[in-house]
This record gives C-alpha cells, sequence and structure tokens, in this order.
C-alpha cells in the first residue's frame, strides 16, 4: 500500500491496464471521495451518487485495457462521472429544474464566453472541486495523493507558474487552519506537497 | 430557449448526435452547474461510507476484497450487521485486524486464547507394518525417505510431503498382500500431500487418507477417506481414482473435487470443481449400489444421507476456502463455526444453557489466534470463556 501511494497516476493507469488489483485500489483510495462529492451536490441523492461511484470505478476496472495510456486519469473519472449525471438528469423528468437551469443559461449566454471542455479544462476543474471540498474531505483527498503530485507537477499540468500553485495551497491552508483540529497531519501532507 | 428545447439538448447529448456547438454549450453549463453548487458535509461517517462504496465496486468488478494487508491503510470497518428474518447474522470483518477496534475485552479469557494458535501443516503417517511416523516441518532426511516420503517445499514455503513408489520387491509382496499406508491428520493439524500417481490431496484437521503403498498394477486407484479432503486427481482414463468414505463411494477419472464427511456434520458432501465425479452409496458401508449412482457437473454438490443422494448447486469458495486458509461462513449457525473452530483449535465446546441462534457470515484466516477469532464472534454479543482446551459459550 506504502509503495503505491507513492505511484503517479499515470504509473497506476498502466498498473492498471496490466490488471493489477492494488493500483485499483490505489486509484480508489485516491479519487473516490472527490469524485462522490461532485456527483452528490450534482444529483442531490446519496444512493444513486453511491451507485454512479460504483459504476465508474468498476467500469474503469473492466475496461482498463480500453484506456489510451496517456489518458489523464481524474479526467477519465471525471467524464465518466459527468456522461452519468447527465444520463440520469434526462431520466429523471420530475427533477425538471435542470431543463430550467440549461434553458437560462443558453439563453442568457454569451456566445463568445462558450469554450472547448477539453482535458486541460477538465482537470482544472478537478483542481478547483478539490478545492471546494469540505475540509475533512479534502484533508483525505490531499493525503491520499500528497506523495504523488509536487507542486511543480501541479504547475505544469494546468500550464501556470509553481509559485501560483503556491499561493493558492498558503491559500487553501489559511482558510482550511481554524476548521482542522488535527492540524499537524495536514501541515505535515503540505510539506510533503513542497 | 426553452424547456423543451433545453430537454431536447439534453437528450441529443446523451445520444451523442448532438452537434460540437450544442456539446460546447451544455459541457459549459454542467461545469457552471457543479461550480455553483457546494457538497455539504453532512456525512458523519466517511470511512464507513468509502467501504460501502468499494464493497459494492468489487462485487460489480468481480473482484474479491483483497486480504488483510492492502486493507489496514483504508482504515475502515468492515463490518457491518444486518438481519435476516428472526436470526441476527452478524457479518464478520474480512480482516481480523480491523477487530482491535471491538469494545469486548476479557482480559483473562484472551489472554490464555491468544496462546492458543490454529492448526499447523503436521500429520501422522502409519506404516503397513504398524509403524508410526510424525510429519512435521522438522521431519527431514533419512527418516522421512525410509518411510518413502520425500518432502519438499513449494515456491510459497508450503511442505509438500510426497510419497514415493514403493521399491520393486515391496510391490510383488503386495500384489499378494496389498499393503496400505495410513495418513492422518488430529485435531488442529492439516497437510497436503502427492500421491505416487502424481494426484494432490490436501487433508483438513481430523481426517485420514488410507492409500496403497503403490498403485502399479492395479485396476483402480482406490483410496479411503474420513473426515474432509480435496483433491485434484491426476489424468489416468485407465486406471479411474475411487475415493470411499463411509456410506459413499466417489469414482473419478481426472478432476478437481471436495469431499466433506465428518461424521458430525450429518452425510458425506462432494463438491465438484472441474471434471466429472461418479457418486454411488454404499450398502451395509461396503457395496456399491450403482443403480443408485449420480453423475457431478462441475459446480454441483451432492448431499448424500443414507441411501440416497440428493444435488445442490454448490457455493465453490465456500467448499474449498479451508485449503486456502479461510473460514467461510454464509449464514453459518453458531454450532457449525464452533464445530469448525474446534477441529482447528483442538477445543471442547460446552454450551451453558441453550445454544445461541445467532447465524454469522464472512470470512476468517484460519491463521487467526484463538483469541482474535473469539473477539470476532463476540462481536454477535455472545461471550466466550476459555478454560484450558474447553471453551465455555454463553
Amino acid at each position: 500500500m506504502g509503495r503505491y501511494s507513492k505511484y503517479s497516476d499515470k504509473e497506476l493507469t498502466d498498473l492498471l491496464k496490466s490488471g493489477d488489483q492494488p493500483a485499483f485500489t490505489e486509484i480508489y483510495n485516491r479519487y473516490w471521495s472527490v469524485m462522490y462529492a461532485h456527483v452528490y451536490k450534482m444529483l442531490r441523492d446519496r444512493e444513486e451518487a453511491k451507485d454512479v461511484i460504483q459504476e465508474i470505478f468498476s467500469k474503469l476496472w473492466l475496461k482498463a485495457t480500453e484506456i489510451r495510456s496517456n489518458q489523464n486519469l481524474a479526467g477519465f473519472l471525471y467524464v465518466a462521472a459527468r456522461n452519468r449525471v447527465l444520463n440520469l438528469m434526462e431520466q429523471n423528468r420530475v427533477r425538471n429544474d435542470y431543463v430550467k437551469s440549461i434553458a437560462s443559461f443558453v439563453s442568457e449566454i454569451d456566445p463568445s464566453a462558450i469554450d472547448h471542455v477539453d482535458e486541460k479544462k477538465i482537470i482544472q476543474i478537478i483542481e478547483q472541486e478539490i478545492l471546494n471540498l469540505p475540509p475533512k474531505m479534502r484533508e483525505i483527498f490531499e493525503m491520499s495523493r500528497k506523495e504523488n503530485l509536487s507542486h511543480k507537477e501541479i504547475a505544469e499540468k494546468l500550464n501556470i507558474s509553481d509559485q501560483t500553485v503556491k499561493k493558492q495551497v498558503q491559500n487553501a491552508l489559511k482558510i482550511i487552519r481554524p476548521k482542522i483540529s488535527n492540524l499537524s497531519v495536514f501541515i505535515f501532507a503540505l510539506i510533503i506537497l513542497k | 430557449m426553452n424547456h423543451k428545447e433545453a430537454a431536447l439538448l439534453l437528450e441529443k447529448y446523451n445520444k451523442r448526435t448532438a452537434t460540437d456547438e450544442e456539446i460546447r454549450l451544455l459541457e459549459n453549463w454542467y461545469n457552471r452547474e457543479s461550480m455553483s453548487r457546494r457538497f455539504t458535509d453532512d456525512e458523519t461517517d466517511l470511512d464507513r461510507l468509502k467501504e460501502e462504496i468499494w464493497e459494492g465496486t468489487l462485487k460489480r468488478s468481480n473482484l474479491e476484497p483483497p486480504p488483510c494487508k492492502s486493507k489496514i491503510k483504508s482504515s475502515a470497518l468492515k463490518l457491518w450487521s444486518y438481519s435476516i428474518s428472526a436470526a441476527a447474522v452478524i457479518v464478520l470483518c474480512l480482516c481480523i485486524l480491523f477487530v482491535q477496534r471491538s469494545k469486548h475485552r476479557f482480559a483473562v479469557t484472551m489472554e490464555m486464547a491468544n496462546r492458543i494458535s490454529g492448526g499447523s501443516n503436521r500429520a501422522t503417517l502409519t506404516l503397513a507394518n504398524g509403524r508410526k511416523i510424525v510429519l512435521s516441518d522438522a521431519v527431514k532426511g533419512k527418516l522421512a525417505e525410509e518411510a518413502g516420503v520425500n518432502i519438499t517445499k513449494t515456491a510459497d514455503g508450503q511442505l509438500i510431503y510426497e510419497i514415493k513408489e514403493a521399491s520393486e520387491g515391496k510391490s510383488e509382496d503386495s500384489e499378494i498382500t496389498p499393503a496400505f499406508n495410513i495418513i492422518s491428520t488430529a485435531r488442529g493439524e492439516e497437510y497436503q500431500v502427492v500421491l505416487p500417481d502424481g494426484s494432490k490431496i490436501w487433508l483438513n484437521a481430523e481426517s485420514s487418507l488410507k492409500y496403497p503403498t503403490s498403485f502399479k498394477s492395479k485396476a483402480d486407484r482406490k483410496v479411503e477417506l474420513t473426515g474432509e479432503a480435496y483433491f485434484e486427481i491426476a489424468k489416468d482414463k485407465a486406471h479411474p481414482f475411487k475415493v470411499k468414505t463411509k456410506d459413499q463411494e466417489v469414482e473419478v477419472l481426472g478432476t478437481h473435487f471436495n469431499i466433506n464427511s465428518y461424521v458430525e456434520n450429518g452425510g458425506a458432501k462432494t463438491t465438484l470443481l472441474e471434471g466429472s465425479v461418479k457418486i454411488s452409496p454404499l450398502g451395509n458401508g461396503q457395496h456399491v449400489l450403482s443403480e443408485r449412482s449420480i453423475l457431478l457437473q462441475p459446480g454441483e454438490q451432492s448431499v448424500q444421507q443414507g441411501g440416497s443422494i440428493n444435488v445442490v448447486q454448490a457455493n465453490l469458495e465456500q467448499a474449498v476456502s479451508w485449503k486456502d486458509g479461510w473460514f467461510y461462513y454464509k449464514s453459518t449457525s453458531l454450532e457449525n463455526v464452533l464445530r469448525e473452530a474446534a477441529r482447528w483449535y483442538n477445543l471442547e465446546v460446552v454450551y451453558q444453557g441453550h445454544i445461541p441462534a445467532d447465524r454469522f457470515t464472512g470470512k476468517v484466516p484460519r491463521n487467526a489466534s484463538l483469541g482474535k477469532f473469539i473477539k470476532v464472534l463476540e462481536l454477535s454479543d455472545i461471550k466466550f470463556r476459555i478454560e484450558g482446551r474447553k471453551m465455555l459459550v454463553n
């Protein structure tokens, strides 16, 4: 387990493609929380959210060979979750507040403000989702990937400077500090992040 | 855009018939929508939620929960209980380590129980001339060789006691008076053996296997079993392999199967994993009643009771889990749980008062000490006390 937590997402993806079960467990440990939080807030239904998470992770395992090895793992999971959520939104006619929201968005949006949602954009979205997690869940998430993403890697992925990432992490710490009782653990995670 | 058009957009997106522009529109909406919402942490037990989702994920992925090691870090109690009908069902944790969280602590019992470990790889070989040899990790070299046993170690460290074909001189003798050896395990012992024909046999605790010193010049390969064993029989169409237990005979050509014929469990249960076997009840424990024979398909289990044999769908994992080092329970009564444990930990079970009606589901590693085993069972509110080799149940 210790060894696997040190692997990068890409290394885990390659192991997963070769049918490595501990890699699958590590991917789940790393991403279940942020994916669950995302799906839950979109569906507002605990059982449905659990079902979606089980579905996207089991598909990840069963269809691992179909994943491109340069595929961004978090992005892959996010897109799978989004597709499923949109499916469920369509099926569930009762909640037509989605339809209402789509209609007003399309009516009001400035077409020039619409950009293509590519992989880079999705990675940004996920980072944002992580920042928006409730402190406890965020702590779990940060701990789970403390060893595989340095500031530099995040910066490269997001195409921004290390300094910006460092600043964001520091900002995050300020926000979280008053809320976390077990501070020492979290600080440890951030030191590793540097 | 009106609502109808919005619903149509969503539908087209899901059907993958939307244009690039429509896709962009909807995905932009989705992002804005998700960013405008906050996930509020109303979940009090994240560890539990994480485990629940993981359980379902494994099931849908057709995966088994991994063994203890990789579970430790996930720090979640793999433990939940539910009820089936009136009986309380306790789901045992898959990893006994989590049981350390158990609130039940009975220091004295635990101290004694922790000293009692589960069974070991050990057996007694009784030669045709009556000589007894204890086969354990310690027996190597000459002593074993004299007895026609070759001890080898497999890659994963398991000891295999390979019985050599008896020498030619003896083999001629045995044609006149067939010689048999008996390998037997006591309570708390298990044992893996490779017969001269290459067949592999796992012998569970308190079991015995009687086999001829040589299979050469015999029409069939006939062995006798008491207790429980798992067989992987080497293919040899000319010499069918036959396993005789108290009231039945199983005839095979080349196959994998398990026979559980512990007397106190009622009739023998034969579980077939591969190949095919023919099972015949024995009249007076001697003569094959071939008119009542049945053929078993892989995945089936036969339950022999008296002169009749019934066939049911088997839980294969359950039937052979013992040889892979697990106790496996599926809505198993306390009586059956403790019967198996008694054989493994060499205990005498004493019920003080009526036998609790609890049923158990789950897996526990057989290498757990008795103390840890008891801790798992005590999650059901049943109390146990250990006095010497007696287990008192309240």
